[in-house]
């Protein structure tokens, strides 16, 4: 009876299980991750002859990518075409003082040396970029090289190129881990297909491009980076990275500086300004009064354009931040405009036509707020009204003086906080993208604990580390993180090519 | 003895959980209609995994061949015009939006920042 029992019971089991039936693929190269740079890399390897597999564990391609704007490079035709003087050796000096030198030279030298021949190739592959700019003023550095109609342009020409160049993409297919042989040598991955089969692939190379671990919070809070929330798209749970790691990799300094975006209103599923309430939550942009949860003033809001500068501030302030003003400039937003853009999706002078529609719902939810006095404003707010009243009364003096007595803010943004009804907006802090990775060389190869390179494997874009300090360098590269991602792309796939010429 | 029905009990419970897919969803609406089964998407008259694009693509056909622009709006009112099934996103799965157990979806609203106004049938 025992042994029958347990025969059925084992049968069963068996039973259940065999429908995982096994798929195998043999490949020359295996991108994981199909957003910029896993794109990139896919259609170069096929380009460079190699038989390549592409795998997204989303059910659409893109990932972070979707939301590029623009991407950094230096000296590329359309720079030179628009007068722009920066060479690629100031650029890098620029980039490794405003880092302090944390980070690593010989990665930074060979993706800044690469980024104009990589401009030209995204061009030659029919994404003509729309112009190259600088979000700040009168920049004469302009290292930004906008995508038509945003980053989605990118990935729809990679991904229809791959396929029909021969490639092969597979959506819904994430990698669950890397495989090897009895010497330890990489060999592959092993994936689950969206039929939840599992799938082999054999590869002689693994490229890992799977964006970073920005929808994990775990994982952020564990390398000790702030708490923020994530901004589109969700997937980026750090599955290239673990990957790596399971391979003997090391990961660089800074695993706990995130990409933050500045603070903007609560609003779920909406990225930065793009989205219903962008008229409201382009006030966190606006260089206007910030107040803590104890209603005091804590920075110089004029940096809030330079927005990873201004994150530090706000990451030091609490949880929530506030902005707030009074019913005068209220109505100059309505009549003259905005002051500050944000990103491409709200202009400067643009005037604020929705407030009436917007504001009131938001109240509702409890993310804005609104007072006859400034008493009862900071009671809805649940901030001190004495405090409040105090840094209310102090932007008014600074304003009618003409001097931010506190932090010396420009003018321009400096407002008189004193006619009622007093309007808040609550404010959490955001991120893009993670930015510490894995510890790679200059060809984008993965390190172990004694320097040495881990073969056959490669991780690029926000899966790979060493390329920030403690802040996103935006100040100095705009377009890094994109401009990293597919530079990085193909950096890897050209030391493949090398490799495989022997 | 008690730890063998313990096993016995845990297989149970395996073999049921395969099978627990299968029996909470029913055919309906114009796949009803139309005389179709279980077997005739998910490949096996008790499914065991989800139903294969090969399987709407064969009364459907290839909608990505569809390359005429449809014409909407979005939240904020803007009107975009795109071939909504040859979009950025590659060419994703049918059943990400066309939902046949439950309501359909657009999944540029669902899985990204997008605001369109469009009805999925």
């Amino acid at each position: 009876m025992k042994k029958l029992v347990l025969i059925i019971s084992m049968m069963m089991c068996v039973f259940s299980y065999a429908y995982a039936a096994e798929k195998v693929y043999d490949t020359d190269v295996v991108v994981v991750g199909a957003g910029a740079g896993g794109t990139v890399a896919a259609v170069s390897s096929l380009e460079a002859g190699f038989k390549t597999i592409l795998l997204e564990k989303m059910p659409a391609a893109g990932g972070a990518g979707n939301f590029m704007e623009g991407s950094f490079a230096v000296e590329s035709f359309m720079q030179k075409d628009a007068g722009v003087k920066l060479t690629k050796m100031e650029a890098f000096n620029k980039i490794m003082t405003y880092h302090k030198w944390t980070t690593n030279a010989a990665l930074t030298r060979a993706f800044v040396d690469e980024s104009a021949e990589t401009i030209q190739w995204v061009w030659d592959h029919g994404v003509k970029f729309k112009e190259v700019k600088s979000a700040f003023k009168d920049n004469p550095n302009k290292t930004w090289h906008l995508y038509p109609g945003g980053g989605s342009s990118l990935i729809k020409a990679m991904v229809s190129l791959f396929s029909a160049k021969g490639g092969t993409f597979l959506l819904e297919t994430p990698a669950k881990k890397l495989i090897f042989d009895k010497n330890g040598k990489i060999t592959g991955v092993m994936a689950e297909n969206e039929e939840g089969e599992t799938v082999r692939i054999n590869a002689k190379y693994v490229i890992l491009a799977t964006g970073g671990f920005a929808n994990n919070a775990e994982m952020i809070k564990k390398y000790g980076g702030p708490e923020s929330t994530p901004n589109p798209p969700k997937g980026r749970d750090g599955d290239g990275i673990n990957m790596a790691l399971s391979a003997g990799a090391i990961l660089d300094k800074n695993m706990d500086t995130l990409q933050l975006n500045g603070a903007f209103m609560v609003a779920p599923g909406e990225a930065i300004c793009n989205g219903p309430n962008a008229e409201l939550r382009a006030m966190f942009r606006q260089s206007l009064l910030y107040v803590n949860e104890q209603g005091e003033r804590f920075f110089n809001e004029e940096i809030t354009i330079d927005w990873p500068a201004a994150s530090n501030a706000i990451s030091r302030a609490g949880k929530y931040v506030y902005v707030v003003f009074d019913a005068a400039t209220l109505k100059e937003f309505q009549t003259t405009g905005y002051l500050n853009p944000c990103g491409n999706w709200i202009q400067r002078e643009q005037p604020m036509k929705k407030f009436d529609q917007l504001f009131p719902a938001n109240e509702k939810k409890g993310y804005a707020f609104r007072g006859k006095t400034l008493d009862e404003l900071a009671a809805k707010m649940g901030v001190n009204p004495a405090e409040l009243k105090l840094t209310a009364g102090n932007m008014t003096t600074y304003a009618k003086n003409g001097y931010d007595d506190q932090f010396g803010k420009n003018m321009r943004f400096v407002r008189s906080v004193d006619q009622g009804p007093f309007y808040a907006l609550k404010g959490q802090l955001y991120h893009l993208t993670t930015a510490g990775g894995v510890k790679v060389n200059a060809n984008l190869q993965p390190v172990n604990e004694a320097g040495n390179v881990i073969e056959k494997l490669y991780v690029i874009g926000n899966d790979a580390g060493g390329l920030y300090g403690d802040t996103y360098d935006l100040f100095v590269a705009e377009g890094a993180t994109s401009g990293f991602a597919i530079n990085g792309a193909r950096l890897a796939v050209k030391h493949i090519q090398s490799l495989e010429k022997k | 003895m008690k730890k063998i029905y313990f096993v016995f009990i845990i297989a149970m419970i395996t073999l049921c959980a395969v099978f627990a897919y299968a029996t909470d969803k029913q055919v309906s609406g114009v796949h009803l209609e139309n005389g179709i089964r279980c077997v005739d998407c998910h490949e096996t008259d008790e499914p065991t995994k989800r139903a294969n694009q090969r399987a709407c693509q064969g009364c459907h056909g290839d909608m990505s061949d569809k390359t005429e622009p449809m014409q909407f709006k979005d939240v904020a009112g803007a009107t975009h015009e795109i071939p909504i099934h040859k979009s950025h996103a590659g060419q994703i799965r049918c059943t990400l939006c066309h939902m046949s157990h439950q309501p359909a979806v657009l999944y540029c609203n669902e899985g990204c920042h997008h605001t369109f106004e469009i009805k999925v049938p």
